[in-house]
């Protein structure tokens, strides 16, 4: 880790005991892997948590929020709680009227550019950058364990939408979507409940026989 | 294993695994598949367990996990049912509820004395004197109960987990498996469970001798796997039904909480028994548990039976019995007219004596009652009673009953439905539904198989109608054909008071007509003098019973009589099924690990984990929170004071509504200043307190109590909607950390890691900056809770570890120390502040707090301001106050809540406590009445003990009255 840490993953503790490969990515450590890449790129297709906290998000809200967007280039939803596929794997979803969450990627600057552009003197929007932790539940038995923490049939939920619901007794935002034809649930949830759900969800993981990843599987471009 | 049969068709085990296990210490032999109940009959063992109360020894009687004769406990686990419990190698086990193991048991002397046991007894006995009732109680409860638990055993962690389907079947049998195609053909995700290890229900063993049964049973299981949409679930029990088709199921490993749209409950029915003469001991078993054994298990149920037949399912149970080389003696036929079924026919063709109008008055054990020896039958008179003059005495070694079912009607109840008596069933059979459920087969009182088929279809096709989908026409419910397959009334009283209703707790007939001549002659009452349902078996075999005798004594008709009330759960369950994994999600700092790695001691505050202080090797609590504080006030300490409330109020409105919400005034708020804001509700009450930075003309940023965060977030949204305000309000809560520095050298400490200018004069006391700390973007505010310079300093989550490590190493020079919440709650107790939630309660308002001054002068509208000038009309009826007590070390001092007295009157108590402080004297505040709220009045606290504490009133705050420290005092300023 040459670059400077300067920020954590709200599991940072746990992921420091499992001493795992590091990088740094945007200033914050990132557990690359576990254990052999190879093999965690292959759990991804059975079961595998990854946690994925380092992903920008960047909260806009506000009654001018939606046109602001729109300035900067984006095609807002409109539906709540739909999500907007944008470039290099970032997503917009709407969570309200007047309520938005850019979800970027690692190698995406598009978080910093839009907080950067909001203008101090713009009336009614209101940006922030969040600190969710951020999950990945992928493959196959995935499913098996939101069966097993939460109550709602996630597999009926339509595509492209996030759904706030509980998982493990934990108020969050879950997005399913697809890695390579796999299920994955992406889980967003309060950074001060992260370490909760995520031990949570690795003893689950861990009986169902599957294993936790490193960021590395999907970012292949940072190790 | 003398008792076992060649292969049957249809039998779940597999001979070729043999498996040994032990029981009451002895060792035996069965076969995979083997439940151990059936595996120890084939053994040719007949005692099997002993009864709850009298502990007469019991054997098999339903094998169906509807009454509780074989319940084993061993290896940890008690209360294991023999019926449903399968064997596995080294399994060791013996029966629960014997004192010297199962044949001989001790206990059995209280048999003996039944007679002087009648029911009512303990509670006429054993409540006076009221002192011996817990003697009694322990004795009670040693010689009659269920399993001992072993505290030593660790369950293994039971996941639930949740499941979705459009449709549930409950139950696998013909009716059940025909719904599920009905349904699964249309397309619908169905999901059919049975609590039998393999499907098919009553076709895997009622089968009567008729070789198409397994066929047909193969034909439906093999349409079923053809649907993709139809899922069947084995050993699995439908154990409660809740609202909006919330229904629990139970497996071996686990409790599924599962939400279909509509619910299909093909559930069946349970053979329900006769009562005459000691028709509980081994020897004496339902047809059906005859049946199981021959089929399920290829074990034959004895040598020579007497058959007690009220109905044609009887003769389907004697002719498999007879196949099975079992010779039959006699069937004792209730009908006066017999059955004229074919199979009824069979079985007098095959020189089967049958007496017709016949009872089963009395069965003869041999010696300790471990094995039948022979039936005393007798005819029956016009009235049904037995003529006993004409009785006969047949030998044999079982009596095998098959007199009439009643529905499995659990689910049904709890669903909503309700039910009707059908005199031409002898049974009850629902009589309305509510919308979405549905009931097919012999739970619907349809017995014929094939019509059981054709109710399912019915059933299943009228679920996929109520869930949108276009079907053929379902038809409607079938009804019964030929005479009633259950007797109206197999009772029979006898002198010898050992005709049992209820096998669970022991109750026979006698004690249900004392307890009506006692006055208890409605079915809830009887119940519960009774017990009779109360057992494991919830009824299952006696609450039909039950209400026969009840409403014959009352001479009214069962729909009259009524019945008990269903609860789940059905059958019982493990409590780990019900406990699951736990999870109790806390919420955790960013610096949790950080604490810890320092000593923290974490402690719950609200739904946070917090350091309560940090340990030190040799010094106890008390001195590390005095320590911690004293730091604070001399040199400098830093606290994660991250679970603190943050809001954001942004919008052209947000000055105006903050002025709605708090007391105070806020439209004339400078940008870079900060306000106490106290929030009341409409009744006056405080609800929150904080601080309100302005950052911008529209941009406030707010503070609130760490457990109070959620709930007045919910409200200003509320609020923000009633009033109409143009407002965005946002919880940063958790997005945003927070450190407070505090302590004379902070500004010392802190101005080399920022780019904000710290001068007293251009960020004086109350001020707020944004700029940035160790190079991270931060908000810092000048704020005073704890009586000494400090700084407030709040940063994004993800970066605090690295600000507090930045913090820790600047401010080592100078003597830095972490200090957790206990030292905190001293500090600001010393320096008088409230908080909200200890110091304030749930009526507490502002002019009895002391802060009255934070009350807006003039404003036209706030929150509860109404309420205030009401309650500012009438006298108050307490006021907190500061006390400080006597600072001998010897004495005792209050806890908070301890109450205070005066002249025996409860008038005021204490809130807040801290027996060491940096004054060095013990200091609290307390409500007291307000005429005791003068400085210097002696008020008296009561301990736990009853013992009184004086104290006095003191004027708050206890440190500093004159505000210097917070305001910027000279760094080198030493306090203690």
């Amino acid at each position: 880790m040459s670059e400077s840490v300067i920020h954590h993953s709200p599991i940072h503790s746990w992921l420091e005991v499992r001493n795992p490969h590091w990088t740094v990515s945007r200033g914050m450590a990132v557990a690359l892997h576990f254990g052999a890449p190879d093999r965690e790129e292959q759990s991804l297709q059975s079961l595998a948590l990854c946690d994925q906290s380092a992903t920008p998000k960047l909260s806009v809200k506000g009654p001018g929020a939606a046109a602001w967007l729109e300035q900067q280039g984006l095609t807002v939803p409109s539906t709540v709680y739909a999500a907007q596929r944008l470039d290099h794997g970032s997503r917009l979803f709407r969570l309200g009227a007047d309520e938005f969450l850019v979800q970027g990627s690692l190698d995406d600057e598009l978080t910093d550019r839009l907080f950067r552009a909001q203008d101090t003197e713009l009336h009614d929007v209101y940006c922030l950058q969040r600190q969710d932790a951020t999950f990945l539940l992928a493959g196959t038995r995935a499913v098996q364990v939101l069966s097993q923490t939460c109550g709602l049939d996630l597999l009926e939920t339509p595509r492209e939408h996030l759904v706030f619901t509980r998982v493990a007794g934990v108020s969050c935002a879950v997005f399913a979507n697809s890695h390579q034809d796999c299920p994955t649930f992406q889980i967003g949830v309060d950074p001060s409940l992260g370490l909760a759900l995520w031990t949570s969800l690795v003893q689950i993981v861990e009986d169902l026989e599957g294993t936790v990843v490193g960021l590395g599987c999907l970012y292949p471009e940072l190790q | 294993m003398p008792e076992r049969l060649p292969p049957q068709p249809t039998h779940w085990i597999d001979q070729d695994q043999p498996i040994t296990f032990r029981f009451e210490g002895r060792s035996y032999r069965g076969y995979s598949g083997d439940v151990l109940s059936s595996a120890l009959w084939a053994n040719g063992v007949r005692v099997l367990g002993r009864s709850f109360k009298y502990h007469r020894p019991r054997g098999i009687f339903s094998l169906a996990g509807h009454d509780v004769n074989v319940m084993v406990e061993g290896q940890g686990r008690t209360n294991l049912r023999g019926d449903l419990l399968p064997i596995r190698s080294g399994m060791d086990v013996c029966a629960v509820n014997t004192w010297g193991g199962l044949r001989r048991d001790w206990l059995k002397s209280i048999g003996w004395f039944s007679r002087f046991l009648p029911v009512g007894f303990y509670y006429k006995a054993f409540h006076t004197p009221r002192r011996l009732f817990p003697f009694y109680e322990r004795r009670i409860r040693r010689i009659s109960g269920l399993g001992q638990i072993d505290p030593e055993s660790d369950a293994p962690v039971s996941p639930k987990d949740y499941a979705f389907c459009d449709l549930l079947i409950a139950g696998g049998g013909p009716a059940g498996l025909s719904a599920a195609i009905a349904a699964g053909e249309q397309g619908l995700r169905v999901l059919a469970v049975d609590e039998q290890p393999r499907p098919g229900g009553s076709l895997c063993w009622q089968t009567g001798g008729d070789p198409q049964a397994e066929s047909l049973r193969q034909n439906l299981l093999k349409r079923l796997q053809e649907l993709d949409n139809v899922e069947l679930r084995c050993n699995t029990q439908a154990g409660g039904w809740y609202s909006d088709h919330w229904i629990a199921l139970f497996d071996e490993v686990r409790m599924t909480k599962l939400r279909a749209r509509a619910t299909l409950l093909a559930t069946g029915c349970f053979e329900q028994p006769a009562v005459f003469q000691n028709n509980d001991l081994p020897g004496v078993l339902l047809g059906s548990a005859a049946q199981r054994l021959i089929h399920l298990y290829a074990a034959r149920p004895c040598q020579r039976a007497v058959v007690l037949a009220a109905n044609s399912d009887a003769y389907r149970v004697a002719w498999d019995l007879h196949t099975a080389g079992v010779q039959l003696a006699g069937i004792a036929e209730l009908r006066p007219e017999g059955d004229a079924t074919p199979i009824a026919q069979q079985v007098a063709d095959a020189g089967i004596p049958i007496f017709k109008g016949h009872t089963v008055y009395e069965a003869i054990p041999g010696r300790g009652n471990h094995r039948l020896r022979a039936a005393r039958i007798c005819p029956l008179d016009e009235r049904g009673q037995p003529r006993t003059a004409h009785a006969l005495r047949i030998d044999c070694d079982a009596v095998v009953v098959s007199v009439g079912w009643t529905p499995n009607s659990g689910l049904i109840y709890q669903a909503g439905g309700r039910f009707r008596h059908d005199d031409g069933l002898q049974q009850l059979v629902p009589k309305t539904l509510p919308d979405g459920v549905f009931v097919a087969g012999r739970a619907n009182g349809v017995y014929e198989l094939q019509q059981q088929l054709a109710d399912g279809r019915r059933a299943g096709l009228q679920a996929a109608q109520y869930l949108g989908c276009e079907t053929p026409d379902p038809g409607s419910a079938l009804g019964h054909q030929g005479s009633p397959p259950t007797h109206a009334y197999p009772i029979f009283d006898h002198p010898g008071k050992h005709n049992f209703v209820d096998l669970d707790e022991d109750l026979h007939l006698t004690d249900f007509v004392n307890a009506h001549s006692e006055g208890y002659d409605n079915i809830e009452l009887m119940k519960r003098f009774t017990t009779v349902g109360m057992g494991p078996s919830q009824g299952k075999l006696s609450n039909n019973n039950a209400i026969r005798i009840l409403s014959q004594l009352n001479q009214h008709t069962i729909e009259e009589t009524g019945t008990t009330t269903s609860r789940p759960f059905h059958q019982p369950v493990p409590l780990s099924h019900l406990a699951g994994r736990r999870f109790h999600p806390l919420r955790r700092s960013p610096l949790h690990q950080r604490h810890i790695d320092l000593g923290g001691q974490m402690v719950h505050a609200g739904n946070w984990l917090r350091p309560e202080y940090y340990s030190r090797p040799g010094t106890t609590r008390a001195a590390c929170i005095l320590e911690e504080a004293v730091n604070v006030r001399n040199t400098v300490g830093l606290i994660d004071v991250s679970p603190l409330g943050k809001i954001e109020v942004n919008g052209q409105d947000a000055a105006r509504f903050l002025e709605a919400i708090y007391t105070a005034r806020f439209q004339k708020q400078k940008v870079g200043r900060t306000r106490y804001g106290l929030a009341c509700d409409e009744t006056g009450v405080i609800i929150e307190d904080g601080v309100i930075a302005r950052i911008a003309n529209d941009r406030f940023y707010v503070t609130a109590t760490s457990s109070g965060a959620a709930a007045f977030y919910r409200d200003l949204q509320r609020w923000s909607l009633i009033l109409n305000m143009h407002v965005t309000l946002i919880n940063v809560t958790s997005q945003l950390a927070a450190l407070n520095l505090a302590g004379p050298h902070a500004r010392t400490v802190l101005q080399d890691l920022t780019d904000v200018d710290l001068d007293p004069e251009r960020f004086p006391y109350l001020g707020v900056r944004q700029g940035f700390v160790a190079g991270i973007r931060a908000t810092l505010m000048r704020v005073g809770f704890l009586g000494e310079l400090g700084y407030e300093i709040h940063l994004p989550a993800s970066a605090t570890t690295h600000v507090w490590n930045v913090l820790m190493q600047a401010g080592n020079p100078y003597g830095i120390r972490p200090f957790g919440i206990e030292a905190q709650r001293l500090l600001r107790l010393e320096k008088g502040h409230l908080i909200v939630g200890q110091d304030t309660d749930a009526l507490t308002h502002p002019l009895e707090a002391n802060v009255e001054w934070a009350l807006g002068k003039d404003k036209p509208f706030y929150i509860g301001a109404r309420s205030l000038e009401i309650l500012r009309r009438q006298p108050l009826t307490r006021r907190l106050v500061g006390l400080t007590f006597e600072s001998n070390s010897e004495q005792r001092l209050p806890q908070e809540c301890h109450l205070i007295i005066q002249d025996d009157d409860i008038v005021g108590r204490i809130t807040s406590v801290a027996p060491n402080t940096t004054l060095g004297f013990p200091i609290a505040m307390a409500f007291v009445r307000p005429d005791l709220a003068a400085p210097k009045t002696r008020i008296h606290v009561r301990l736990d003990d009853g013992r009184l504490v004086q104290a006095r009133v003191t004027q708050l705050p206890f440190y500093d009255p004159d505000n210097h420290r917070q305001h910027a005092p000279n760094s080198s300023n030493k306090h203690v």
